[in-house]
């Protein structure tokens, strides 16, 4: 048994964040205005609690220590040293680094059926000079309905196309899209195209014609190699002759086709994997295999190669109807047991991204590690991303980018009771709780409620 | 089959043998220039006779006079001035008939008495029709055909067939019968839009009742207007209803053409609804259901469409073919032969087939799949023509009957067979005629060069091998063969020079004499001339080389598919529909759902599909017959509900093209084959609310279902459960283009307008049944109509209302026109500012099933909170969570769980929204929603809390009988991976089969399809972009929050009109 498995402990785990919410976080319900918070500026010490550094054990009775954004001391008992310190009691409470949402839009869509609030796909097929960051909204409605869960760290998108742009990590708080970056380059993303004719449903298969479906697949991959050809004719033509005149899209190409920098292959049968992964191994790219529906069929090609997966989801229904029901859910586990390298993306676009513990109980539950799900939303995600030094686990010299829970972060009943983004107290309110605050206020007005 | 004009045409036919002479008929112009004779009278000499299936004279005559067979025996004598036709050595058959061969009729006539509805147009009589183009007849006849039914391919109520001679001039393309059964489909406009209508199955379903209601209502005002013309107005003309007159009075029959075997148990129920007399024109997928459809009764007419063999080469498409696809492909074969072991009254029809000239070949193939050849002659003979009511003028060679015969060397269903003649109303076409020539074997080459040597001919093969020396062999380039010329080019060698050699001769006897030329134009003679040594053996061999071949295509290459059927069809598909059990639950945390909240240590007994006992375990014990399920550690709750499902509806959710389509309902086009079905039950769900979309107003009546995996559609439904209907506010029921409502304004008029017409109907429909019954008959009857009918019905309380709706405001008002007219609403479906007004729709009493968490997703959810339902919950309000996702259907338990995160419902509370109290919502919760004792042992055991993200739902039971559990879908996993690859590896052996010698009969290779509605613009466009999405890498049917059964619409149309089947 894990977690909270039984009515009575979801009961007192509920009555314990509540009691404390009343206690020690009183703004994060109610008439919050989500504010960024301040640098950092004194020691903060979380203690009494259970530190689940995820790294390495768990400290059952323990406290972290964070000064200047960094965390200083992890240990069990009670710190040694509190001097000027803020003290957070966290009894009967839990410290978790921060989940991390390793394949967003956040920042860049509002609302699904609003186009004109869709910042995400850029005209034409081929925009690697776009860049998330800069399109990034700090006050969308979004950002804080996902940190309310414990997101506090996220790789935004752009997509459509098939070089899309160029993705950014973002902390989920900040004034500015400048505040908010923690990489506003992390990686190019390629959708790359479906190299099956038919398609994996009869839908498709019916009405692609197999020989045109052939012809434009062609068309496609030849024009990626094509841009991949150019960057690279281009950046050595620059390295010799810095006169050379610009193009914007060569340039952001750069470090990618050089080898410098991830790209982001969005593939997902393993027609696409195999096609992106011969690509890439030919002319020397360092890739990153995003979705990865099928990944778990070609993981000795992964493993040879070392490249690791994101997966976009769990809770999509089996590929066929005689598939496994739980064909989706057991994929983390193929994967881990091969010895891919993995972390777990929510699939569900940005509203959503709450539910990505959700994806990653899924996958314990049908028969991954719990500990190995944790690490696939936090510091697995975080070593993907390329932020692990400092990102995905609570460890002495990394940011403090945390939450206190009320329990295990991976069960939905779980209440997020504190987050910090590098030492700073997160505002944990939102439009949610704002508006369920509002019309609670109009029950207790009519007497229908306490 | 009713048989209308059968007697006058028999005696017609009777009398014609002695007196007709056709060149005088009356209609007949006058020659120009001379009389021709029509020669009409014939005698085959010498045949072997098939009578009927079963019945054969091995050798005797029959004379045909005018049309009709005068006389047959061994010892019969042509008469004087019979023209003579040899037929030692062939075997003359009845001629065969296709009881449904569907064309298109002419332009339709747009009369003031037609239907609005351009898919009913039954007074189409197709004896007014032009003749099936002769193209089309004279291919019929090459196969044997003589006389079929022909029917107008589309429509809903398409029009009346007739059955005509398949002769060779429109002349004498004569009708056997005006006028046959009703030709009946269900035809759709597939789409959204207006003037669509029907855009669905089930508005094609609902339109085909009402129209059977207003024939009904239109024949009882005619009859009125004629006793009773004063003080009534004449009813209007209604052509289209007039012609169904006789079809309401089971006067006249229907043939209902039905794309699978669903449709034909759909199309069965409308028969038995309206009392109809109904021949099926089935989808060659009747095996699917054999039960089922052997139980309608209905007798049905059976094409030989195979579906296509399973693209299975590469490892990928090895891995798309589904088991359902692959046992399709193998089973269809046996489908006839299935039918007639079931008791089935069956012909065979051409139908459906892409390539009719496949029919041989395919009926082969269903003769080594067991079907013995008397019955496949019987289901082209004595079988249709039995249907038809032409038993005594078609289907049996006998004295009386129409001369309708095929003349075949060789046995009919041979795979050599030749079809010699065909003969029609007595008169003879020809098909094929025997070669004049026939050489095979070897014969001596010899030139006037003084050149000798020896070749093999085989004149009907065409070929010509020459002997050279090392035994190497030379084919001929190539062999004319011309009546009794022949002319052979071969390369030089033959000769022993370089170039090409021609040779050209006569046939004479069995040698051939002739002329060639050089390469270098020296011209020479030559002589083949049989080796008489060489003839004897090369011939015996021959034979023993074609009985092998015969021998080897008698069997199915991979063998003979299973006898035994899972239902459904295909994975996880179940040998027989579980039972009830009697149970003991032991030592589980029992989640009750009702007054006796969560029970530690609990116990559960199961008797009789109900619960007998739920409480402590310490109070009672297992009696030994008893199943124990030893549940300790393990928690048990009852079966979840989902209030807001698409799963398992066929052929469209939505019913569009109109405002208000109340008259269309779900319970019509339920489909129990969803693979859907069965992975929702692993997650724990039992009971669905099958609900039309949200594309209008007022939209269809919705369906609730247990999801009885295997089980027969008519058992799948809650027999006790109040019907209900889908209503939709805001954006949904407004986008569409072209069509009233564009605003909420409009919204709220068009609800408001229907219920006022329901209120006026309701009125006049009581005064008129309050009328004295003498009174009544002097009066004019209201008409029925099944959109009001439906709108009554909530009036009356009888039919709760489903309403889609997002913002408080339209919540408020559909509130405010229920307390009008003095209802209740059922449910506010999604309802995510609920919390806004959940006073008012506590008062009202409504309910609200409500999606956990889901917004953002357009701009009438901005204000969506996941703290919907505690907030309702609390105020008052009894709250569901529902799914409007097949996918998220498999995980409501945690769904449950967001109420405890958001808003804090106590866990057994939570529980609640997806048991009682969608169960309450339906008014069902007298049978389901919780673990209490009478109610349906309906109930989940899960390894750990529901509520916990780590939980798995092991096992599923409905009704006391276990619908799913984890060793059972491991044992089913294996068995569908061992089924599929055992069908592939045949599909492999078959395929390297037909490479190896070329001419292998592998099962199917032409599906029909079968006729797909038109889409109009908007669904194409919406392929258009799918399939664009498609092509880019990304799956646009990834499953995430968004509009309502929009997800499910794109599945139903990938679905439906991808024809998965």
């Amino acid at each position: 048994m894990r977690g909270i498995h039984t009515m009575k402990a979801c009961s007192i785990a509920t009555i314990a964040g509540a009691t404390l919410a009343m206690t020690i976080a009183q703004s994060s319900y109610g008439q919050s205005r989500q504010i960024p918070a301040p640098v950092q500026s004194k020691t903060v010490i979380i203690h009494d609690a259970t530190i689940h550094t995820v790294s390495g054990k768990t400290i059952a009775n323990g406290y972290v220590s964070f000064a200047n954004g960094v965390i200083t001391d992890i240990g069990e008992g009670q710190p040694p040293q509190t001097d000027g310190a803020i003290l957070r009691d966290a009894a009967g409470l839990h410290v978790y680094p921060g989940l991390i949402a390793a394949d967003t839009n956040l920042g860049l869509t509002e609302t699904g059926a609003v186009d004109v609030t869709h910042d995400f796909d850029e005209f034409g097929n081929f925009t690697p000079e776009a860049r998330a960051v800069i399109a990034i909204n700090p006050d969308s409605e979004l950002l804080p309905v996902a940190r309310a869960n414990g997101i506090l760290t996220a790789l935004t998108n752009p997509s459509g196309g098939l070089v899309s742009g160029r993705c950014s990590i973002i902390r989920l708080d900040g004034w500015t899209w400048e505040d908010l970056a923690i990489n506003d380059n992390a990686g190019l993303v390629v959708n790359w195209p479906r190299t099956d004719p038919f398609g994996g449903r009869r839908f498709f298969r019916r009405r692609s014609n197999p020989e045109d479906f052939k012809k434009q697949l062609e068309k496609n991959l030849l024009e990626i190699e094509k841009l991949f050809d150019e960057s690279l004719a281009y950046a050595q033509a620059k390295e010799a002759d810095a006169e050379l005149e610009t193009d914007l899209r060569f340039e952001a190409m750069r470090p990618f086709v050089l080898g410098e920098k991830s790209i982001f292959v969005h593939a997902s049968s393993t027609g696409q994997i195999e096609s992106a992964v011969a690509w890439a191994q030919r002319r020397g790219l360092k890739i990153i295999i995003v979705g990865g529906t099928q990944a778990d069929r070609v993981t000795s090609l992964l493993v040879e190669y070392d490249i690791p997966v994101i997966i976009g989801g769990l809770h999509r229904l089996p590929g066929a109807r005689h598939a496994d029901y739980d064909e989706a859910f057991k994929l983390p586990l193929n994967l881990h047991e091969a010895g891919v390298r993995f972390c777990l993306a929510s699939g569900a676009g940005a509203a959503h991204e709450r539910n990505l513990n959700h994806v990653a109980a899924t996958s314990a539950a049908y028969g991954l590690d719990r500990d190995v799900a944790l690490k696939s939303v936090t510091l697995y995600a975080a070593e993907i991303l390329g932020i692990g030094e400092t990102h995905g686990s609570i460890e002495t010299g990394k940011a403090a980018t945390l939450i206190v829970t009320s329990g295990d972060p991976l069960e939905i009943t779980t209440d997020v009771i504190l987050a910090f983004i590098d030492g700073r107290e997160i505002d944990l309110g939102n439009r949610h709780k704002a508006l369920y605050e509002k019309y609670r206020e109009k029950y207790r007005q009519l007497g229908l409620i306490d | 089959m009713r048989t209308l004009k059968l007697c006058s045409i028999l005696s017609l036919s009777v009398l014609a043998v002695g007196l007709s002479s056709p060149t005088l008929f009356g209609q007949s112009a006058p020659p120009n220039g001379m009389r021709e004779a029509d020669l009409r009278a014939h005698a085959i000499l010498d045949a072997k006779v098939v009578i009927r299936p079963g019945t054969v004279l091995e050798r005797a005559t029959i004379v045909i006079k005018d049309g009709v067979i005068v006389a047959i025996g061994e010892d019969v004598q042509p008469p004087a001035g019979a023209q003579v036709w040899p037929g030692e050595g062939l075997t003359v058959y009845p001629g065969l008939i296709d009881a449904a061969l569907l064309i298109k009729p002419g332009e339709r006539d747009d009369s003031p008495g037609a239907h609005w509805n351009t898919h009913i147009h039954p007074e189409i009589n197709m004896i007014d029709q032009p003749s099936p183009d002769e193209k089309l007849r004279k291919e019929m006849r090459s196969m044997g055909f003589t006389a079929a039914a022909v029917y107008p391919e589309a429509g809903i109520w398409r029009g009346t067939g007739a059955v005509i001679a398949l002769a060779d001039s429109d002349e004498h393309a004569l009708s056997y019968l005006d006028r046959t059964s009703m030709a009946a489909g269900f035809s759709t406009t597939r789409g959204f839009g207006r003037g669509n209508y029907p855009g669905s199955l089930m508005g094609a379903i609902a339109l085909m009742r009402q129209t059977l209601l207003d024939a009904r209502w239109h024949s009882a005002s005619r009859a009125v207007w004629t006793q009773h013309p004063e003080g009534n107005e004449p009813p209007l003309r209604a052509d289209a209803l007039d012609a169904m007159g006789e079809v309401i009075l089971r006067q006249q029959s229907v043939l209902f053409d039905v794309s699978d075997e669903l449709n034909l148990l759909r199309a069965h129920r409308i028969g038995a609804e309206f009392n109809l007399d109904m021949t099926m024109l089935g989808s060659g997928l009747e095996f699917r259901r054999l039960d089922e459809v052997v139980a309608t009764g209905r007798s049905i007419i059976v094409p030989l469409n195979y579906p296509k063999t399973p693209e299975v080469t590469s490892v990928s498409e090895a891995d798309r073919a589904t088991l359902r696809d692959l046992m399709t492909w193998e089973q269809a074969p046996t489908n006839p032969r299935r039918l007639l072991q079931a008791g089935v009254t069956m012909a065979l029809t051409t139908h459906r087939l892409e390539k009719r000239k496949d029919f041989f070949k395919n009926l082969r193939l269903a003769i080594k799949h067991g079907l013995s050849e008397d019955d496949a002659l019987a289901a082209l003979t004595t079988s249709p023509a039995a249907m038809l009511g032409l038993e005594n003028v078609l289907g049996t060679i006998e004295v009386g009957k129409a001369a309708n015969l095929v003349v075949v060397e060789g046995g009919l269903f041979d795979k050599d067979a030749k079809i010699r003649d065909t003969w029609v109303n007595g008169r003879r076409h020809e098909i094929s005629t025997k070669p004049l020539i026939e050489l095979k074997g070897k014969y001596a080459f010899w030139t006037s060069h003084g050149h000798t040597s020896q070749a093999d001919i085989d004149t009907e093969k065409k070929s010509v091998t020459f002997d050279l020396a090392d035994d190497k062999e030379l084919k001929a380039k190539k062999v004319v063969v011309k009546k009794d010329l022949i002319t052979i080019v071969v390369s030089g060698e033959a000769l022993e020079t370089d170039g090409y050699v021609q040779l050209s001769g006569v046939v004479t006897g069995d040698s051939i004499t002739g002329n060639g030329i050089m390469p270098d134009g020296d011209r020479f003679q030559f002589t083949f001339t049989p080796t008489p040594d060489a003839i004897d053996d090369e011939q015996s061999e021959d034979d023993t080389d074609e009985a092998k071949d015969d021998d080897k295509s008698d069997e199915v290459i991979g063998g003979l598919p299973p006898e035994e059927l899972v239902m459904p069809l295909g994975a996880y598909g179940v040998d027989a529909s579980p039972t009830s059990q009697k149970i003991y639950v032991r030592g589980a945390t029992i989640w009750t759902e009702g007054p006796e909240g969560i029970i530690e240590d609990g116990c559960l007994i199961i008797a009789g599909g109900k619960i007998a006992y739920v409480g402590p375990a310490s109070e009672r014990e297992p009696t030994p017959d008893m199943l124990i399920i030893e549940a300790e550690g393990k928690h048990v709750t009852p079966g979840l509900l989902d209030c807001h499902s698409h799963t398992g509806i066929s052929g469209g959710v939505n019913e569009g093209s109109q405002a208000v389509t109340a008259e269309v309902r779900i319970a019509d086009v339920i489909n129990p084959d969803d693979i859907n079905f069965y992975r929702q039950l692993a997650g724990g769900l039992t009971t669905i609310n099958q609900l039309h979309g949200s594309a209008n107003p007022i939209g269809g009546q919705n369906s609730v279902i247990k999801l009885k995996w295997g089980a027969a559609t008519d058992q799948l439904r809650i027999p006790d459960a109040i019907e209900g209907i889908k209503f939709a506010l805001g954006e949904n029921p407004k986008r569409s283009s072209g069509r009233y409502p564009d605003t909420r304004m409009g919204v709220a008029t068009v609800i408001r307008d229907a219920f006022t017409a329901a209120s006026d109907y309701k009125k006049t429909w009581d005064r008129y049944l309050s009328l004295p019954t003498e009174q009544r008959e002097n009066v004019m009857p209201p008409r029925r109509d099944l959109e009001l009918d439906a709108l009554v019905e909530i009036l009356d309380g009888e039919r709760l209302v489903h309403s889609h709706s997002y913002r408080q405001d339209e919540i408020l008002m559909l509130i405010r026109i229920a307390d009008d007219f003095g209802f209740t609403i059922g449910t506010f479906q999604h309802v995510l500012e609920g919390y806004k007004i959940a006073e008012a729709i506590a008062e009202h009493g409504a309910g609200a099933s409500t999606f956990s968490d889901w917004w953002a997703y357009k701009v009438e959810v901005q204000d969506a909170i996941p703290f919907n339902g505690a907030l309702m919950t609390n105020v008052g309000v009894v709250v569901s969570f529902n799914s409007d996702s097949s996918e998220l259907a498999r995980r409501m338990n945690t769904e449950a769980s967001k109420a405890v995160r958001y808003g804090g419902l106590d866990p057994h509370e939570a529980l609640k929204l997806v048991t009682i109290n969608p169960a309450r919502q339906l008014r069902i919760d007298h049978r389901v929603g919780s673990l209490e004792v009478g109610k349906d042992a309906d109930f989940v055991v899960w390894s750990a809390s529901p509520l916990s993200t780590y939980a798995r739902c092991e096992q599923t039971w409905i009704e006391g009988a276990r619908y799913f559990d984890l060793r059972t879908d491991e044992a089913l996993r294996k068995k569908t991976m061992s089924e599929r690859q055992r069908i592939i590896q045949k599909i492999h052996a078959q395929s390297h089969d037909k490479k190896k010698n070329g001419k292998d009969e592998k099962n199917g290779g032409n599906g029909g399809e079968g006729r797909r509605g038109r889409r109009p613009h908007e669904m194409a466009q919406l392929e258009q972009q799918m399939m664009q999405d498609w092509q880019m890498g990304r799956d646009p049917l990834r499953v995430r929050p968004g509009d309502c059964c929009s997800q499910e619409e794109l599945y139903e149309l990938m679905n439906s009109t991808g024809g998965e089947r």
